[in-house]
C-alpha cells in the first residue's frame, strides 16, 4: 500500500514538472538568444528570419484599420467554423492561424455572441496538435458569454495565440507554427482585400500594397520548409498572390531617425518612409487572387 | 517508513506549488507589463530577457528579436525590468544596420520605461535588449499597437 503511495506520488510529480515546463516562460530557453555589441553590424541569420515571423500578420492592426475607416462589421469575411475536414496536424495548424485571424476582426468589433463558436473550433484545433492546454478557452468563454471586459478577452486570445506559437517554436515545431502564422496572413489579407472590394480607400490601398515586402519575408521562411508536400502546395498558391503584389511600386524616400520628447514619452521618428504606388487593375488582380487562394485553403 | 512517506507527500507539495508560483508569476508578469504600456495601447508580442552579466572584453550580451511591422503605424514599445534583477533594461531599435532609437541615452543616463515608433515602412525590424553597464538581468518587453497614422 505504502509501495504503492509513494509510486502515485512520484508519477503525479512527474506529470506536474512536465507540464509546468511546458506553460512556464523561462528566459533560459530561449534558443534565439545572441550575443553582440548593440552597435555592431547585424546579419539576419536564419534564426532571425524565423523570428520574422512574428507579428507578420496581426489581427489586431488590421482589424483596427478597418475599423478606424468607418467599415461596418461583416461576417461574410469570415471563414466557417466547421473543422471536420482537418486531419493533418499541418491543416489545424493552419486553420488555427486562420481563426486566430477571425477572432482578433470578431474582438475588435465587440462582437462576443459569435466569438463562442470560434474559441470551440480554435480549442478542437489546438487540442488536434496538442497545444490546446495553452489556449485559456474557460476563461475567454465566460469573458465572451457574460459581455464583459473586451480588453481582457482581446489580451488572453492574443497571448493564449503566442504562447502556443512560442510553445512550438521551443520544441521543434517550429513547422506548425509556421502554418500559423501563414494561416492568420492569408485571412488577414482576405479580409482586408475583400473591405478594399467594397470599400475603396487609399489606407487601405497602401496596406495591400506594402503586403509585397511582407509576404516576400514569408516567403523565405515558408521555403524552410518546402520539402514537405504541404508546405510545397501552399508555397505555390501564395506565388500567385506574390507574383500579382510584384507590380505594385515600392519607392523608399530616405531621412535620418531622430529621438524626440513630448510629455514625457520618448518618441522615434523614423524619417525614412515608404511611397507605394499601386494602380486600380493591380489592386482587382491582387483581391481576385487572394480570394481564389484563401478559399483554395480553407477547404 | 511512515515518515519517508510524509516526507516525500511534503516534498511533493511544496515543489508543485513552487512550480505553479512561478509559472503564475512569469504570467502576471507579462500582463502587468502589458497593462504598463497603457489602455490606449493593444497587446501584440511579449519577449523575456534573461541575460548573465558581461564580462570583461566580451562584447556587451544582447537579447535580440526581429518583428515585421506595418507602414503607418504607431507602435509602443516597453520594457518591465524585474525587481529582483541586477541590472536595468533597456531596448535598443534597428532598421537593418541603423539605429533608430533606444530607450536608454548614455550620455546623459536617462531611461524610459516605453517608447513610441512611428513605422513609415512595412519592413523587419530588430530590438536588441542590454542591461545598463552590462549587468546581469531580467526583463520583459511588450510591443503594443497604439494606432493608424
Amino acid at each position: 500500500m505504502i509501495k504503492k503511495f509513494i509510486y502515485l506520488i512520484v508519477t503525479i510529480a512527474l506529470m506536474a514538472s512536465c507540464h509546468s515546463g511546458g506553460s512556464q516562460k523561462s528566459g533560459g530557453e530561449f534558443g534565439e538568444n545572441d550575443s553582440l555589441s548593440g552597435d555592431s553590424a547585424l546579419p539576419v541569420s536564419k534564426e532571425a528570419m524565423e523570428n520574422l515571423v512574428q507579428n507578420i500578420s496581426s489581427p489586431v492592426e488590421i482589424a483596427s484599420l478597418i475599423k478606424s475607416i468607418g467599415v461596418p462589421f461583416s461576417q461574410k469575411y469570415l471563414a466557417p467554423t466547421k473543422i471536420d475536414n482537418f486531419n493533418t496536424a499541418n491543416s489545424k495548424a493552419f486553420n488555427l492561424g486562420i481563426m486566430a485571424t477571425d477572432l482578433g476582426y470578431l474582438n475588435i468589433y465587440s462582437k462576443t455572441s459569435l466569438v463562442l463558436q470560434y474559441i470551440t473550433s480554435i480549442k478542437s484545433l489546438a487540442d488536434g496538435i496538442s497545444i490546446g492546454q495553452f489556449f485559456d478557452f474557460t476563461t475567454l468563454k465566460r469573458l465572451a458569454t457574460n459581455n464583459e471586459n473586451i480588453d481582457s478577452l482581446m489580451y488572453i486570445s492574443i497571448h493564449s495565440f503566442n504562447v502556443m506559437d512560442d510553445y512550438m517554436r521551443k520544441h521543434k515545431r517550429g513547422n506548425l507554427s509556421t502554418l500559423m502564422v501563414a494561416g492568420g496572413y492569408i485571412e488577414g489579407l482576405y479580409i482586408i482585400t475583400q473591405v478594399a472590394k467594397e470599400h475603396p480607400n487609399k489606407d487601405i490601398n497602401d496596406y495591400i500594397g506594402g503586403q509585397k515586402t511582407i509576404l516576400n519575408e514569408l516567403m523565405l521562411i515558408l521555403k524552410n520548409y518546402q520539402k514537405d508536400p504541404y508546405f510545397a502546395q501552399l508555397i505555390t498558391e501564395m506565388e500567385t498572390i506574390k507574383k500579382v503584389l510584384e507590380p505594385v511600386k515600392i519607392t523608399i524616400e530616405k531621412g535620418e531617425p531622430k529621438s524626440v520628447e513630448r510629455n514625457g514619452m520618448l518618441y522615434i521618428e523614423q524619417n525614412t518612409k515608404s511611397i507605394i504606388t499601386i494602380t486600380d487593375e493591380q489592386l482587382k488582380s491582387i483581391i481576385a487572387q487572394t480570394e481564389i487562394v484563401r478559399n483554395k485553403l480553407i477547404k | 517508513m511512515k515518515n519517508i512517506v510524509l516526507i516525500l507527500a511534503v516534498l511533493f507539495l511544496s515543489a508543485s506549488y513552487s512550480v505553479k508560483l512561478q509559472a503564475q508569476t512569469e504570467a502576471q508578469k507579462v500582463e502587468l507589463c502589458s497593462k504598463m504600456a497603457g489602455k490606449d495601447a493593444s497587446y501584440l508580442k511579449d519577449f523575456t530577457a534573461d541575460l548573465p552579466a558581461t564580462k570583461s572584453n566580451e562584447k556587451t550580451q544582447s537579447y535580440k528579436f526581429s518583428l515585421l511591422l506595418q507602414k503607418s503605424t504607431r507602435y509602443r514599445i516597453t520594457i518591465c525590468t524585474d525587481d529582483d534583477s541586477p541590472g536595468r533594461g533597456y531596448v535598443q531599435l534597428f532598421d537593418k544596420e541603423k539605429m533608430l532609437g533606444s530607450s536608454y541615452n548614455p550620455q546623459t543616463g536617462k531611461e524610459y520605461k516605453s517608447f513610441e515608433f512611428d513605422c513609415q515602412k512595412a519592413d523587419a525590424y530588430h530590438f536588441f535588449v542590454q542591461f545598463v553597464d552590462g549587468k546581469a538581468g531580467k526583463a520583459i518587453v511588450i510591443l503594443s499597437y497604439v494606432k493608424r497614422l
